[in-house]
């Protein structure tokens, strides 16, 4: 069985690959600059992929593998939960379902300073923002975005978290609205807050609401669309 | 020919001293003569305790020697060797008449291994040199480093004219980083405001033992320190050359790189070549073409 190789790269796009795959071939795209992220490793002339999953391309320029697994791989600029672990003079450190523990600076906060520094208590749930993200380095998060305002970042106050795979975090994510979170929305009122490192925040007004929602989404995982839709209605009858 | 005395001895101990008489080349050099330590003292009246049997050989001058508790004595002149053995250790009383020299010249290379608190002579025979102490209770010479045990000669000018007795090849005599020496060394972690590195070398000398350095923010380069990144400065694995500081804190040496010699001398890159240096803050990988940014040392020729 010999390896396909296309002189096009499209062909690969948005199918599976395994490691040691070559998806592209650099020597017949010539003046182009392309970036490669997660997953592609270059040697010399021919990208391959370092990961299973699906390889995807984005406009203009970007490949990268995508796949979905329980550990995350931090990366700048992702929205993510993250629960206190300790506290340090200049920093928070967080447990980010990573590699290695984020550090979250004392000041990194809207109005931050020396004087009114948060007090977190160790096991406390929060929003941040991944700042910078170098191999080899712990993560640098923040609880601002990247003009120093709060939005929504900070600490989750009651409500339940649990942990999914990062693939579906993405999916509850993308837009258009996914199926499972549009037909609860439709019946049910209640807040979330996804972390694209596999955490998910649901708080509502009564804990049934709160199981339900965590349920669909939990069960979701696996399910297409209409799936999706056929099974939040079933899960909706049995509560009401 | 030999001539023998036995002095009556104590009742406690047994000894003896046995002297030959101008013993021929061949015998000197059945001994080994030329290989024993060589010392000297002026006129005077001296103790020496003998725990086990001693050979000596008298090179200038004149000793008579008193086995303690007696009147007796043994009288020798130069050219004369002087063995004296005794099984449970006295002491005996020596009487110069001229200064003496004895010879016991240096030792060679193949020496005896020796570990901390061994005993090495005596105060009164021998000095303490590097890695040895005197203890001054019971007049010894103890060890204090593990290494070879080496004896070096009194330097002909000081009056006294004991050899000294040092501890050599212990990793204490290795190269040790000093404030304003250059080092060579290998960055092991890069954290947000510092790196820290295993010093290799000091000056062209690799070192003996492990010691840390940190490089801090403020000490990468001269300019705009405030505006450094660590990541884009240095990454695990390179290879830097750095002076040091100061010997910093009691974990690590502080080095820095804030001048153009100093900086990444060579680095591999994430696709595993050794990258070539293009500017003072970036390298290239020959195999790929990527430029990854570091603080690149000139190294002028």
């Amino acid at each position: 069985m010999e390896n396909k190789q296309f002189s096009s790269p499209a062909s690969f796009v948005d199918s599976t690959v395994v490691p040691g795959d070559v998806v592209l071939d650099l020597s017949s795209m010539t003046s182009q600059t392309i970036k490669l992220g997660g997953g592609l490793r270059q040697d010399c002339d021919a990208i391959s992929a370092m990961k299973a999953g699906t390889l995807r391309f984005s406009k203009p320029n970007k490949y990268w593998i995508e796949s979905s697994q329980k550990r995350y791989v931090p990366c700048v600029e992702d929205t993510i939960l993250g629960i206190v672990v300790d506290s340090k003079a200049d920093n928070f450190l967080i447990d980010i379902k990573g590699p290695a523990m984020g550090f979250l600076p004392v000041l990194a906060f809207e109005g931050g300073t020396r004087r009114n520094i948060p007090k977190f208590e160790v096991g406390t749930l929060l929003y941040l923002r991944v700042v910078k993200a170098n191999f080899g380095m712990n993560p640098e998060l923040s609880c601002t975005d990247a003009s120093g305002k709060a939005a929504e970042f900070g600490p989750l106050k009651d409500g339940y978290m649990f942990e999914t795979s990062t693939g579906l975090s993405r999916k509850l994510l993308s837009s258009p609205t996914c199926p499972v979170l549009e037909a609860l929305g439709k019946k049910l009122s209640f807040e979330i807050a996804v972390g694209l490192n596999g955490r998910v925040w649901v708080n509502a007004a009564s804990p049934d609401t709160i199981v339900v929602v965590a349920n669909a989404i939990m069960n979701s995982e696996s399910l297409s669309g209409a799936q999706q839709i056929i099974m939040v209605d079933h899960l909706l009858k049995n509560i009401q | 020919m030999a001539t023998t005395s036995t002095p009556q001895p104590d009742s406690s101990s047994n000894l003896s001293i046995t002297v030959e008489s101008n013993p021929s080349d061949s015998r000197l050099s059945e001994l080994g003569i030329q290989s024993w330590p060589k010392w000297g003292c002026p006129p005077g009246k001296y103790m020496l305790k003998f725990e086990a049997e001693e050979t000596c050989y008298l090179v200038k001058g004149k000793v008579k020697v008193y086995p303690k508790g007696s009147s007796e004595y043994v009288e020798f002149g130069a050219g004369k060797q002087k063995a004296a053995s005794d099984q449970e250790g006295s002491s005996k009383q020596g009487q110069s008449l001229g200064s003496i020299h004895c010879k016991i010249k240096k030792m060679e290379e193949a020496d005896e291994m020796v570990t901390p608190g061994e005993v090495l002579g005596k105060a009164t025979d021998l000095k303490a040199g590097k890695g040895a102490y005197a203890a001054s209770h019971n007049n010894t010479i103890y060890a204090s480093l593990t290494g070879f045990r080496r004896i070096q000669a009194p330097p002909p000018a000081s009056n006294d004219k004991r050899p000294t007795v040092e501890v050599t090849g212990h990793k204490a005599h290795g190269p040790v980083p000093e404030p304003g020496s250059v080092v060579i060394a290998r960055v092991t972690k890069v954290m947000a405001r510092t790196a820290s590195a295993d010093i290799m070398c000091v000056g062209p000398k690799s070192v003996r033992e492990k010691f840390t350095g940190i490089i801090r923010q403020q000490d990468v380069r001269a300019t705009e320190i405030d505006k450094v990144d660590m990541h884009l400065s240095f990454r695990p694995g390179d290879i830097v050359r750095a002076v040091v500081l100061s010997l910093g804190d009691a974990r690590a040496y502080y080095l820095s790189t804030a001048k153009n010699e100093l900086g990444v001398v060579s680095a591999e890159s994430s696709a595993g070549a050794t990258m070539v240096p293009i500017s003072w803050t970036e390298m290239q990988c020959p195999l790929t073409g990527q430029i990854e940014l570091r603080k690149v040392a000139k190294v002028v020729n």
